[in-house]
């Protein structure tokens, strides 16, 4: 094997080394495995497994047709479970797997191949569609048997790099973490659900590597570098070396920042910081509390939804979730953002037709509003669970608010549900601090108008960097424009900042910029005294916190928004606190 | 064993949830149950044998049911075809 390399975008820091294991979503060809005489029964076993585990899926979405659509449309599915089960079908894979000796998948890809060749000499119209029903299930078949390879990822003893050309965040929380070194996907981006929970658990990650799983399909070794977004494929051992001490040093570095757990987050001329953390998963409450946070500033409730997916989750099942974070957190504040859905993400359910330009489209707060149900069923249990704690633990963040209009209609949704639970007997609080997220220019513009409004802010700079500059980050055609430290932007949440000051209500920033020791200084410097960030990042902004000066960094601000491009700002930043960085050993 | 030829009437032939119906029906049975054309014959249990059959409208099909019960199986066969599964046309 000789050394190959392919670049994508580093996600999430860290070096990873390790047996590469390769998993596509798209149709690929099989790939034909020899097995020991002794382990064909087990393969035929797994095949088996794999049969039987696609049929009850199909039973599945039969039982939701069947509700949803009727009987008759439901009988599909009925011909379907046949076809899985069909006796002449099973015999013949499973006589290739044991005469041949091969494995499952490679059987099957034999087996579909003749089946498409029957139809093709068939060659009718109306037999075009017995063709695509027939096709449908071996698919099924074909990705449950390779979903089953990454569920058996548990059963290894020792822990992989995951290379991927998509990996969908419903799968990634299935994996076994613990035996997960890093991820190389060839799809996703720096946002993306799957990046988000690599980072959340320190795995390092890169996205956008193209090409990854063709050359990785018969690497035996591979180092994944986070930072660069590198994956090298059979590297020779002088490089392995070199990237093993790279890791060493960043894990010290890491380790280093262990003392800052417990120490307080102030500036050296007191000013106290405020430190929260954005989380996904319940598990992450894990991080935080090792990271002895504030409170939980973003809660992105999405995952209740991804989990209780394809039903939509209910009112007690927010409860229960939503009780048991807050339980582990109490007294500290827990900030949870009603469904984020839209956009990009998790969307199609909810909205069923695709939309020409989703970013744009229904989601976040319009979403919620268009389907009062549902946001209604969130806001009901967020209230109970309020009810169950000291006034002010439980907090209500909206997103993708774009002017006064939404909160209003949200705090009245807000009061109509207090009431009927008040009257269905439920312990109610006076009031349930509702917030804004500012992810929208024309809500940073109008900051001060809609801060009468709220209780509280939350810059996403995100979206707000997106929206403000008209980026998409995803699109490499334009990702070197997606700059939060853009003059725009910067003027943007300075004014937010003001806003929130001069009408008394508190401004947090969730976005990533929160977490970039460039931003860190500057934000401190424009008065934002709340940052929430992924629970990883904590010590690091800790540590920052603690080297420096309001007075310094008001300064610093002050000279750095006088500046006109992004470029300049990055520049004068890294000139000013590269020595700083260099003293406290903070990677920029 | 007993021999009937049926013709197809039904506008789509013998797709998929059609073929569901027949597999169902010969699996109420246990006698041996075939359904062939002139090209080729195929087992009734089998819906993917039943779907690569080229039975579309118009076509004539010859049913086969050999067992104890190759009656009673022949009879309900016939009148799943006779009633175009079910369908309007």
């Amino acid at each position: 094997m000789s050394r190959l390399e392919v670049t994508g975008t580093g996600v999430s820091p860290g070096i990873a080394i390790g047996e590469p294991v390769v998993y596509e979503t798209r149709p690929v060809a099989a790939l034909r495995i020899p097995v020991p005489p002794e382990k064909v029964e087990e393969e035929v076993a797994t095949f088996r497994a794999a049969v039987e585990e696609t049929v009850r899926r199909i039973e599945t979405n039969a039982a939701r047709a069947r509700e949803e659509m009727g009987e008759e449309y439901a009988s599909i599915f009925d011909a379907h479970t046949l076809i899985a089960r069909d006796p002449s079908f099973l015999e013949s894979v499973e006589r290739i797997i044991r005469t041949e000796q091969v494995n499952a998948e490679w059987a099957l890809d034999q087996v579909l191949g003749e089946l498409v060749a029957r139809f093709e000499n068939l060659g009718d119209l109306y037999l075009e569609d017995r063709k695509l029903d027939v096709l449908d299930v071996v698919t099924q078949i074909l990705q449950t048997l390779r979903g089953q390879d990454l569920r058996r990822l548990e059963g290894l003893d020792h822990p992989v790099v995951i290379v991927a050309d998509d990996l969908p965040p419903s799968l990634a929380v299935q994996l076994p973490l613990e035996k997960i070194l890093g991820f190389a996907l060839e799809m996703g981006g720096p946002t993306s659900h799957t990046t988000i929970i690599a980072r959340s658990f320190g795995i390092p990650a890169a996205v956008g590597v193209h090409g990854a799983c063709e050359a990785a399909r018969t690497a035996r070794l591979v180092v994944l570098d986070g930072f660069e977004g590198k994956l090298v494929l059979d590297p020779d051992e002088v490089e392995v070396k070199e990237y093993e001490s790279h890791r060493l040093e960043y894990e010290e570095r890491q380790a280093h920042l262990a003392h800052v757990r417990t120490l307080p987050s102030v500036t050296r001329d007191g000013h106290r910081v405020e430190l929260l953390a954005n989380i996904d998963l319940p598990i992450e409450v894990n991080a935080a509390l090792e990271w002895n946070v504030d409170g939980i500033g973003l809660y992105r409730s999405e995952f209740l939804y991804m989990k209780a997916s394809p039903k939509l989750p209910s009112e007690e099942e927010h409860v229960a979730f939503y009780r048991e974070l807050v339980e582990r957190m109490v007294p500290r504040p827990v900030t949870i953002r009603t469904f984020d859905l839209g956009g990009k993400k998790l969307a199609r359910d909810v909205i069923g037709s695709p939309e020409a330009n989703p970013v744009l489209g229904l989601r976040g707060i319009r979403l919620c509003l268009a389907k009062p149900d549902f946001f209604v069923t969130q806001l009901r249990a967020l209230v109970r669970v309020a009810g169950q704690f000291p006034a002010g633990t439980v907090r209500i963040m909206i997103p993708l608010v774009s002017g006064v209009e939404e909160m209003r209609i949200t705090r009245r949704l807000l009061e109509d549900v207090s009431r009927e639970l008040r009257e269905e007997g439920h312990e109610v609080p006076a009031n349930v601090p509702l917030g804004a997220m500012v992810e929208v220019p024309s809500a940073a513009v109008l900051a001060r108008q809609l801060a009468r409004e709220v209780d509280f802010i939350s810059i996403g700079t995100n979206d707000l960097t997106q929206y403000t500059l008209a980026v998409d980050r995803a699109n490499e055609l334009v990702a070197d424009l997606y700059r939060p430290s853009h003059p725009g932007v910067l003027r943007l949440v300075q004014e937010v900042i003001r806003a929130g000051d001069a009408e008394g209500v508190e401004v947090s920033m969730c976005g990533e910029a929160a977490a970039d020791p460039l931003m860190v200084p500057l934000l401190i410097g424009l008065g934002l005294r709340k940052f929430s960030t992924n629970p990883q990042a904590i010590p690091v902004v800790r540590n920052l916190v603690r080297h420096l000066s309001y007075r310094e960094t008001s300064n610093l601000a002050r000279q750095a928004m006088a500046l006109t491009t992004a470029r300049e700002v990055e520049e004068y930043l890294l000139e000013r606190l590269a020595i700083f960085f260099a003293k406290i050993k903070i990677h920029v | 064993m007993r021999k009937a030829t049926i013709p197809v009437t039904n506008k789509l032939g013998l797709h998929a949830r059609a073929a569901a119906k027949v597999v169902h029906t010969a699996n109420q049975f246990d006698s041996d149950i075939m359904i062939g054309t002139d090209d080729e014959e195929v087992n009734a249990k089998s819906i993917l044998g039943l779907l690569t059959l080229a039975a579309t409208r118009g076509t004539s099909v010859t049913v086969r049911t050999d067992g104890d019960d190759e009656d009673d199986a022949m009879e309900a066969i016939v009148r799943l075809f006779e009633n175009r599964f079910g369908e309007d046309e």
